[in-house]
């Protein structure tokens, strides 16, 4: 027996209410997801970007007074072929980090006899028969002058070519890997000190010594001290008082806008690990290989310290009578640094003024390339006659950085697609680009002249701002990509969110369309 | 009839969303690595090296887990990588744990020889911090400067090779943290292509021991990444034995023979990556281990063992003279 037909006003009751479920759904609930669940990604200006790609690839046409490298090759080194050969080889060997070449090389022969061994220059390579002048060994002055002393008659071109590159690029490589005076601190002398660019430093100063070495007795033989003060109180003493000197002279004039704090210490060394176990103080003792003399490790900085945005340098003594040195006949400390961040001395015998001595040259090396601004002063370096080339070097590299720093961050942007970009990232980015524009107006080479070391200033400054800023938009700590969501689990999700949801949906839209057919 | 249609419909998409392979291509991949490398070509040197050891498991039965990750740590300090290099994430304290029937030590073998939490460890992350957020960010430093020391920063540069470790409880595609979450292949891989990015890395060296460890490399895709896991997909790994008096396995194989293998390197060993790969017997490890060299251009019988597990100093002299010379 069939059902009674359905009322009509039933029928249309049931049609508005499925199509009033359809219409909150489509139009309020679809957006709500969509408006809670979206990724927020604000849009940075990549045509930007790319532009100032196109232009570095393109040449800025900046500092045009790039760093003049004169090489002199006496007649016997060669002839007008020998020069171009050199020329060619010394650019292309030399590449700056961050692209382009701030030098260039004039190669020409000249009459040894003809040579100006005074005349003050830069990089002046001099290659000399040693039949001529007989001296023992090359020597490089401090003005910049490199003699090149060969026994052929007619070195080759590499060998020339190594010559000249021993010297001067053994200075840009050093640059290139102690930026701790460049960029960043070139930034925070530019900006006010409390903005969020100040730098802070961190000198850590320790003293290394082997276990069971009668340190009292050597140490206040050798500073004055009364015996009674303890190893540590002696060498703090030390330390201090070379801070203090710094405060007032030297250091002042590096981080007079930055602020610096210190931490020293004293830690024992044993090879043997029963020594370091059975010792009641083990928070004392470092446990190194002392096998090779270079085989000592940055000592550790103590874990309690915030120095999170903090550039460190870490000053280790080491005093150990057993490591035998090179220089037999050289009773002075020798020193070497660990490439951008430590400044680290070791001594066969126990000399605290000379090692002092080397820790405020080696500070004056570490912050110094491109700190100085407008003083006429210069602290004693060998960087002290290009010091401003230096600075101009830095811009460039600092320009280079920036835009790659900028375009690593439009590629992680454009192909994470699910990373998250806050509206700061937005605002470092334009920042970043307006300093750029900054530095490179100020540095634009008008109408040929010369750029004067103020602009050259303001554009480093300009430049290391652009660098820094880029830096903090790529490792901005909200720009995170969202984690990865296997297909499976969003279906074991929403499955059974939506499931009760779009079934009677389905099902009553389908009634009334069939109604609607009939 | 429809509805039954709509049904079928559904359980296509459903089927064919999970069987929806997001690997790059093989070749687009080779291109990008090829392209990537090119436009960064350097033939300097690494000169520094830096370890992240993370063990993500929970509880005393997990104890393997921290040991395996204690080892790994003893390893990289003994040759030569300092802790302020070092970041340890241990998601449990297992010395400290009330079942633990000798108080403050952590042992990776019944003869009990060696004491892992002795008095010179650092744990950089420990507990509830050691989270997937907390790892991605220590790995993309993605952190906050103002209140995140300068221990729990990984501070590297495009001249450091680091070795990252993980260990704990995995499955395909996937790592669990803390019992509470986890991470995907995708994440990690995504997360190394931001280092890659921004140049905090010269070459990475993943290892990984955990079920079906081997799927959580498959997704790589950043250049100069060497890889390693300790079984394929649907394989389990095992642990390689228990210390009865412990009560619970102490180590697992995988780990277990790369610490064999890594015990007669030295700080001028020249073993190499490849030795160390030809070591791994599955009949031993009782899994297949897995390897992953496409993603660099160098052949591992040619990278040497401490390149990763090492630390490197390139070190230059300097010739102080008096102000008065020349």
């Amino acid at each position: 027996m069939a059902l009674p037909p359905e009322p009509a006003h039933t029928i249309t009751v049931r049609r508005q209410v499925v199509l009033s479920f359809w219409a909150v759904f489509i139009f309020l609930g679809l957006p709500l997801w969509y408006k809670t669940t979206a990724i927020h990604r604000t849009p940075l200006p990549l045509a930007e970007i790319s532009n100032l790609r196109a232009q570095l690839d393109d040449g800025l046409g900046l500092l045009d007074n790039a760093i003049k490298v004169s090489v002199i090759l006496d007649p016997l080194c060669g002839n007008t072929d020998t020069a171009i050969s050199v020329n060619k080889m010394l650019e292309q060997s030399i590449k700056l980090e961050g692209g382009g070449s701030a030098f260039t090389i004039e190669v020409t022969t000249e009459q040894g006899e003809e040579i100006d061994f005074q005349a003050k220059s830069r990089y002046k390579a001099v290659c000399v028969p040693s039949t001529r002048n007989p001296l023992p060994k090359s020597k490089v002055a401090k003005s910049g002058t490199i003699f090149i002393y060969f026994s052929k008659d007619e070195p080759s071109s590499e060998l020339i070519v190594a010559g000249v590159k021993s010297v001067f690029m053994s200075d840009i490589l050093f640059f290139n890997r102690h930026q701790l005076g460049s960029k960043e601190l070139a930034a925070g002398s530019v900006l006010n000190k409390g903005s969020p660019y100040s730098d802070r430093i961190h000198l850590s100063f320790t003293l290394l010594i082997a276990y069971g070495s009668d340190f009292d007795t050597l140490l206040a033989s050798s500073a004055e001290e009364a015996l009674s003060l303890t190893s540590q109180k002696a060498w703090r003493q030390q330390i201090e008082s070379l801070i203090f000197d710094l405060e007032s002279s030297e250091l002042s004039r590096f981080i007079s806008s930055a602020t610096f704090d210190s931490d020293i210490g004293l830690q024992y060394i044993s090879e043997s690990e029963k020594e370091i176990l059975d010792n009641s103080d083990s928070s004392l003792y470092q446990r190194s290989s002392l096998v090779d003399s270079f085989d000592l490790q940055p000592v550790t900085i103590l874990a309690s310290q915030n120095l999170s945005d903090t550039r460190v340098l870490q000053f280790v003594y080491f005093f150990s009578p057993s490591i035998q040195k090179d220089k037999q006949s050289d009773s002075r400390p020798f020193s070497f640094t660990i490439a951008n961040r430590a400044g680290v001395v070791m001594s066969s015998q126990l000399d605290t003024e000379s090692a002092i001595r080397i820790f405020a040259k080696q500070i004056d090396k570490l912050l110094s390339p491109v700190t100085i601004l407008l003083s006429a002063d210069a602290p004693n370096s060998k960087l002290v006659p290009l010091r401003h080339e230096f600075s101009r070097i830095a811009t460039i590299t600092n320009l280079y950085a920036a835009v790659e720093t900028l375009s690593a961050l439009s590629h992680l942007v454009t192909s994470l697609k699910e990373m998250a970009v806050p509206k700061k990232v937005r605002e470092l980015v334009d920042a970043s680009i307006a300093e750029w524009s900054r530095s490179v107006s100020v540095l634009s080479n008008k109408g040929g002249k010369s750029i004067d070391k103020v602009s050259e200033q303001i554009g480093l400054r300009h430049a290391a701002s652009a660098a820094w800023l880029a830096k903090q938009a790529v490792f901005e700590k909200n720009m995170m990509l969202n984690m990865f969501v296997p297909f499976e689990h969003k279906v074991a999700v929403y499955l059974p969110l939506l499931g009760p949801v779009l079934v009677p949906l389905f099902i009553g839209l389908r009634r009334v369309l069939k109604e609607g057919a009939r | 009839m429809q509805l039954t249609r709509i049904i079928l419909l559904l359980a296509v998409l459903f089927i064919s969303g999970i069987a929806a392979d997001l690997s790059i291509p093989q070749e687009q991949l080779q291109q990008y690595i090829t392209d990537q490398l090119d436009s960064r070509a350097t033939s300097s040197k690494h000169t520094n090296n830096w370890a992240v050891i993370v063990s993500t498991s929970r509880f005393w039965f997990n104890y393997r887990h921290l040991a395996n990750a204690l080892s790994m740590y003893r390893t990289v300090k003994r040759l030569g990588i300092p802790d302020s290099q070092i970041i340890l994430m241990l998601a449990d304290d297992v010395a400290c744990n009330p079942r633990n029937a000798f108080p403050g030590t952590v042992y990776n073998n019944a003869d009990r020889a060696l004491d892992l939490y002795s008095n010179n460890i650092e744990v950089d992350y420990r507990g509830y911090e050691v989270t997937v957020e907390s790892f991605i960010r220590v790995l993309t430093d993605k952190v906050d400067l103002t209140t995140t020391p300068r221990s729990k920063r990984l501070l590297t540069d495009e001249n450091s090779n680091i070795f990252i470790y993980m260990t704990g409880h995995g499955g395909d595609e996937f790592l669990k943290f803390q019992d509470a979450e986890e991470i995907s292949a995708f994440d990690i891989a995504d997360a190394i292509a931001q280092m890659w990015e921004t140049k905090r890395y010269k070459e990475l060296f993943f290892m990984i021991d955990t079920c079906q460890a081997n799927t959580m490399y498959s997704k790589f895709y950043s250049p100069n990444v060497f890889a390693v896991g300790s079984s394929e997909i649907d394989e389990s790994s095992y642990s390689h034995h228990a210390d009865a008096d412990v009560g619970v396995a102490v180590i697992d194989r995988f780990t277990y023979y790369n610490l064999e293998f890594l015990e007669k390197v030295e700080k001028d060993s020249t073993l190499t990556l490849q030795d160390l790969f030809d070591s791994y017997d599955p009949a031993e490890i009782h899994s297949h281990a897995g390897v992953r060299t496409d993603l660099s251009r160098r052949n591992p019988a040619e990278v040497p063992i401490t390149d990763f597990f090492g630390n490197v100093q390139a070190v230059e002299i300097d010739d102080f003279e008096d102000d008065d010379d020349d």
